[in-house]
């Protein structure tokens, strides 16, 4: 979430007798405050005679004196504020009086502040009736940067009157000064910055001038700041939830994009920063949103799958339909609402007045290599407990959405009581961490039941980190490009050849490095959390030429 | 013996050819139609009823017209219908239909290996012929995953029904793998090249292509036609070997195993029959044929009407043929004479199914060769016909002029006149002569007759020319007599004229001769005053001497010239006579005539060449490269040219174009 405050700010041009100070450099007290550091920051003499080695006792006072008068500690020597600046700047103030021209801005968040000043010359011409009292009083003691020069660094040491209340002569001015405040909550950083034009004289006369200010910081908790939007702010949008630090909103209204990204632009034409001020017109971006009831999340569901399956044509199985429906709603704030998929057939009528969209559906289904089983062409309830697995038919291996099987168990399924020599992973996407993991548990399991047994991995080249997985397996991989060519297949195969008899294979509609645990540091009897997959047992002849000359035999 | 004009001639010859032998043959006699249906293996369509909301495949392979039509019954009831289609598919309005349709995915493979429709499990096929086979359900469950092999990883192209207008596009990618079809499959894609498995021996077998086997089956259905009659002949001693074309596929019923394979370019179906699909298709097998190999077969015992027989090599079945007529090339005969009997040397074979033979061919007389020219013979004798009737035609010509030459002489010199007569009597002698011997050719006499005539016409030129010659010397005569005369005239004339001139030229040379003298005198007077002038008289004394100095200049001018003038005067006088004969023969005065003076004069008289050979009796003689030829056109005149062509070592022959 992200937002940009703006507020213009009048400048006030007037001309005062003051005490000023500008910032020269002066090593000699840079020094001497650097070495009170090591009296408990406090600047004694003896402070004094260490880093000014042969000054008397009465010089190391007036170098105090001095000091305490410079502002760079108090009465009794603690080094000041302004006593930091100067041990790190190595810039001390130098005072003078006379008569400036100063340039003053006024705002909650930039305080009472001297953009810039001008020094001029005495003069009698004018008189006491000119005289108005000073509206915006500067602060003393603080050290601006100018806005013209930023080089030049100055304070305001004192405005001397006769009566306590400054007098100016107020002059014209026309320069313009706006604020933007820049807060980005997920970062929790937030800083605020001039910009507009200043008529302070510079050595080519009065022209107008931008405003050069470096970015600042009020150190504000941006996160409490939401909370106290949640009635004010918020309101007319949904429901600010702060302990998921999300507005929850009605789907209805929702753009494509923003149910996609589970974001939301909100304009505000008022916003009040307690302490801060108010500001008008804001617009604040990308504000975490996520559903407000159940149907809405339902709702929401299915509006970004059908946009999936728009943006993204093509035949898919009813596995990866599955799939596609998980990954567009788990991990995301839907996912507490547990939207449904719904079953094969209600999604058939649905699209049954889109063609492709109908065909991509009922004909990987239809046309299955085999059946498809009831469970999976069923509704999928996200976030629901796994559906018990059916006995299956033999030769078939399911393993439902989120069964909650260890990694054992679908490998003492896989082997059938065999005891393998080597098995052979083929699996497109033997990458990322995750798969790698994955790849880590599954070779595990299989040593686990026969430490002997060599596991190799054929996979695709695209951003596989082959090195890796022959740390995994201790053999290298072949790439799909070099083994199959241009016939790559579509679905996972694992290979058994055991020690004896003769070799098998299973067909498998996902891959078993899919399944994630939920906690980190599993092993082969931990729970894990899977999606569909569908195992068929094949034979030799039944596998494309590279998979079976594998099988039998051959490399 | 021939008569008329000589023309080519037409003969014929019939050879007998019943008893001849047909090492192999299909012969195809008539069959019946033996099936009437069973349960398994049927004929026409019967739509396999719907299983609930099962979807409903389709292969609309080779012949799938049935299975098309089966397809759009189902997909009217509102099925999901899925099929494979091959690469032409798609043009033909049915085709269209079936995209119209409520919901049908059609996928493009490049070729689609059977034509069949699957609902749930039950499954058919329309192996060929019209014939539909039944599935069993292990059989349906293989065809399906052949069907989604092929649909998933073979597909092209792809189009469905529910838009507006279908429109093919690429196919989509598959969502997942289909497993090869294992080998145990009974029903399974094989390689274009697959062949029936099974042991062959003893069975029965139908072969739509291909070579027949080498095991003998029991009855062995294979193509008739031109080729392997070798084995099929050694096939049939140990079984029948027949066909009939039923659109059938290869076929094999055996101990081993049934097994039926369709036809394919790309890959061959092949389905393992059960035990009742066997029964039925070995009853289709043992049904009665159309054709039936056979070997040594008499071509009398073939029915003339109804049998077509396919002979090894042949491109196509023929019926036994009663006759067969053939053309032989023309036969050129030796002779003229050898016309009537000449035979060709050699006569082609007949066809193999002609239960006799007609042999036809033309005799060609022996022609004179295109090119052939005139002998020499007869240009000789040709050109010594042309000298005689020149010859005769200038001694008439020349005895014409002589009879106006006489006429003109007559009337110009009147002394001649006598001398004239005589010259008629003698010219109206030769001229009858002349006439005498215009009757009459040296090419028809021969050459004896023909030397004769020659000297009595030469006599008859020297007559004529004798005759012209004394004409000519009498008329000379009298024209020189007739020129002295007039040149003797001439000088008497020339001489009186001379002299009378001479007389006056001498007076007029005596009075230039006097002012000639006078003219001196004066000069010499002048020159002397000149001399004793003073300078006034000097001038025109000096002009006074040149003046009479010019005028005795010109004085003794005139008297030489007339001297000169007398001179000439006298030589004219004194001349005598001479006669001088006119430079120009003194020929006639009378106009030319055609034809000229009768020339040469004797003896340079014309030899002409009188040939040794006599031109022959019939015929004309031609001579081409060194052969004389005799061309006659009729056979009457065959003796007779023989003869000649004889006499004149010539080839009796008839003319070009016959």
């Amino acid at each position: 979430m992200r937002a940009v405050l703006t507020s213009k700010i009048p400048v006030h041009r007037v001309e005062v007798f003051a005490e000023m100070a500008w910032m020269e450099r002066r090593p000699e007290l840079g020094l001497l405050c650097r070495a009170a550091r090591q009296d408990g920051n406090r600047i004694s003499p003896p402070v004094v005679q260490s880093a000014l080695p042969g000054l008397s006792d009465t010089g190391a006072k007036n170098v105090i004196a001095w000091c305490r008068i410079l502002g760079l500690c108090d009465a009794g020597g603690a080094v000041t504020a302004l006593g930091e600046q100067v041990a790190q700047r190595d810039e001390a103030p130098v005072p003078e009086q006379g008569v400036y021209e100063l340039w003053l801005a006024n705002h909650p968040v930039i305080g009472r502040r001297v953009l810039a000043v001008e020094r001029l010359s005495s003069s009698r011409a004018h008189r006491n009736e000119q005289m108005k009292p000073l509206d915006v009083v500067p602060e003393l003691g603080t050290v601006f940067r100018s806005v013209v020069a930023p080089a030049e660094r100055f304070m305001v040491r004192g405005l001397p009157t006769n009566h306590g209340h400054p007098a100016v002569i107020e002059r014209t001015s026309r320069a313009t000064c706006r604020l933007r405040w820049r807060l980005d909550f997920d970062q929790g950083r937030e800083q605020w910055q001039l910009d507009g034009t200043i008529d302070a004289p510079m050595n080519d006369g009065n022209a107008l001038r931008p405003i050069q200010h470096e970015p600042e910081s009020t150190g504000m908790d941006l996160w409490k700041l939401a909370e106290t939007w949640t009635t004010t702010t918020f309101a007319p949008f949904g429901r600010w939830q702060a302990h998921e630090r999300r507005l929850a909103t009605p789907f209805e209204g929702l753009s494509g994009s923003e149910q996609d990204a589970f974001h939301k632009t909100l304009s505000i034409r008022r916003v009040e920063v307690p302490g801060r001020g108010v500001f008008e017109d804001v617009s604040l971006e990308d504000v975490p949103i996520g559903p407000a009831s159940a149907q809405d999340a339902q709702r929401w569901a299915m509006a970004r799958f059908d946009r999936r399956l728009s943006d993204r044509p093509g035949y898919r199985s009813r596995a990866a339909v599955r799939e596609e429906f998980a990954l567009l709603t788990e991990g995301t704030p839907l996912e507490s609402f547990s939207p449904t998929l719904p079953p094969h057939d209600e999604l058939l009528a649905q699209a049954s007045r889109v063609p492709e969209r109908s065909w991509s559906l009922a004909a990987p289904v239809d046309l299955a290599p085999s059946p498809v089983g009831a469970l999976e062409l069923g509704e999928l309830r996200i976030g629901a407990p796994a559906a018990a697995a059916s006995a299956g038919s033999p030769g078939v291996i399911r393993i439902p959405f989120h069964g909650g099987w260890s990694m054992r168990q679908l490998v003492d399924q896989l082997l059938a009581g065999a005891t393998p020599r080597r098995v052979l992973l083929s699996d497109r996407y033997v990458r990322g961490a995750d798969n790698l993991a994955g790849l880590k548990l599954l070779v595990a399991t299989l040593r686990a039941s026969a430490p002997t047994v060599a596991v190799d991995v054929w996979t695709g080249d695209e951003g596989t980190d082959f090195k890796a997985i022959q740390a995994i397996t201790g053999a290298p991989p072949r790439s799909y490009r070099e083994t199959f060519g241009k016939n790559m297949p579509h679905d996972r195969y694992l290979l058994v050849l055991p020690g004896q008899g003769a070799g098998f294979g299973w067909h498998m509609s996902n891959s078993p490095l899919h399944a994630r645990p939920d906690a980190p540091g599993p092993g082969p009897g931990t729970p894990l959390r899977w999606k569909d997959l569908a195992a068929t047992r094949v034979t030799a002849e039944e596998l494309e030429p590279a998979l079976r000359a594998w099988l039998e035999g051959g490399r | 013996m021939m008569k008329g004009r000589i023309q080519r001639v037409v003969r014929h010859h019939v050879e007998a050819r019943s008893d001849v032998r047909l090492p192999t043959a299909w012969i195809r006699g008539s069959s019946r139609p033996g099936w009437n249906g069973g349960r398994w293996l049927t004929r026409g369509s019967a739509q396999a009823s719907r299983t609930g909301d099962a979807p409903v495949l389709g292969l609309l392979g080779e012949g799938g017209a049935e299975a098309r039509a089966e397809l759009l019954a189902h997909a009217a009831s509102g099925a999901r219908v899925y099929a494979l289609v091959g690469p032409e598919w798609g043009a033909a309005p049915p085709d269209v239909d079936l995209l119209r349709a409520p919901r049908v995915l059609v996928r493009r493979v490049p070729e689609v290996p059977a034509a069949g429709v699957q609902v749930g499990q039950q499954a058919r096929l329309w192996i060929g012929g019209g014939f539909v086979l039944r599935l069993d359900e292990d059989q349906a469950a293989a065809l399906r995953q052949t069907f989604v092999r092929l649909f998933w990883h073979e597909a092209e192209e792809e189009a469905w029904s529910g838009t507006p207008t279908p429109q093919w596009r690429r196919a989509g990618e598959r969502p997942f793998d289909v497993p090869l079809v294992p080998r145990a499959a009974s029903v399974r894609l094989k390689p274009p090249d697959a062949q029936l498995m099974g042991n062959t021996l003893g069975a029965l077998m139908h072969l739509a292509s291909g070579a027949p086997p080498e095991a003998a089956p029991r009855r062995l259905w294979i193509p008739a036609g031109p080729d392997h009659h070798d084995r099929l002949a050694q096939l049939a001693k140990r079984g029948e070997v027949v066909w009939d074309e039923r659109g059938l596929p290869d076929m094999l019923i055996t101990e081993g195993g049934d097994e039926l394979l369709l036809a394919g370019k790309h890959g061959r179906l092949r389905l393992r029959l059960s035990v009742d699909q066997a029964v039925e298709v070995a009853r289709l097998l043992e049904a009665d044929a159309a054709w039936r190999f056979q070997t040594d077969v008499r071509l009398g015992d073939l029915d003339l009407g109804s049998a077509d027989v396919w002979l090894p090599g042949e491109v196509a079945p023929r019926r036994p043929e009663a006759e067969q007529i053939i053309e032989v090339p023309q036969v050129v005969a030796s002779s003229l004479r050898a016309v009537p009997e000449t035979q060709p040397s050699s006569r082609p074979p007949p066809q193999p199914l002609a239960l006799a033979a007609r042999y036809e061919w033309t005799v060609l007389p022996p022609r004179v060769p295109r090119g052939a020219d005139d002998d020499a013979l007869v240009g000789q004798w040709r050109k010594l016909d042309e000298e005689w009737s020149a010859r005769l035609a200038r001694v008439r010509a020349a005895l014409v002029t002589t009879d106006g030459d006489r006429g003109r002489i007559g009337r110009a010199f009147a002394r001649l006149v006598g001398a004239v007569l005589g010259f008629e009597r003698a010219s109206v002698g030769l001229i009858a002569r002349v006439a005498e011997l215009e009757r009459a050719r040296p090419s028809s006499s021969g050459p004896a007759e023909a030397s004769r005539l020659l000297a009595e016409l030469g006599e008859l030129e020297d007559a004529a020319r004798k005759l012209q010659a004394d004409l000519e010397e009498a008329e000379r005569k009298a024209r020189e007599d007739e020129e002295r005369e007039r040149q003797e005239a001439s000088w008497q004339q020339r001489v009186d004229a001379a002299k009378h001139a001479l007389l006056d030229k001498r007076r007029e040379l005596e009075a230039a001769e006097q002012r000639r003298s006078a003219t001196a005198d004066d000069l010499r007077t002048a020159e002397d005053a000149l001399n004793g002038a003073n300078d006034e008289t000097r001038k025109d004394l000096s002009a006074r001497c040149r003046k009479l100095s010019d005028e005795l200049n010109r004085d003794t001018r005139d008297a030489q010239r007339i001297r000169g003038q007398i001179q000439t005067l006298e030589q004219q006088a004194e001349e005598r006579f001479e006669f001088r004969p006119p430079t120009s023969p003194m020929t006639t005065t009378r106009p030319p005539q055609a034809g000229g003076r009768f020339v040469p004069p004797s003896p340079a008289r014309e030899a002409s060449i009188v040939p040794d050979e006599a031109l022959p009796e019939v015929g004309m003689l031609r001579h081409y490269k060194g052969q004389r030829y005799l061309v006659i056109d009729s056979w009457q005149e065959l003796d007779a040219g023989e003869q000649a062509a004889r006499r004149l070592s010539a080839r009796l022959v008839a003319p070009e174009d016959t």
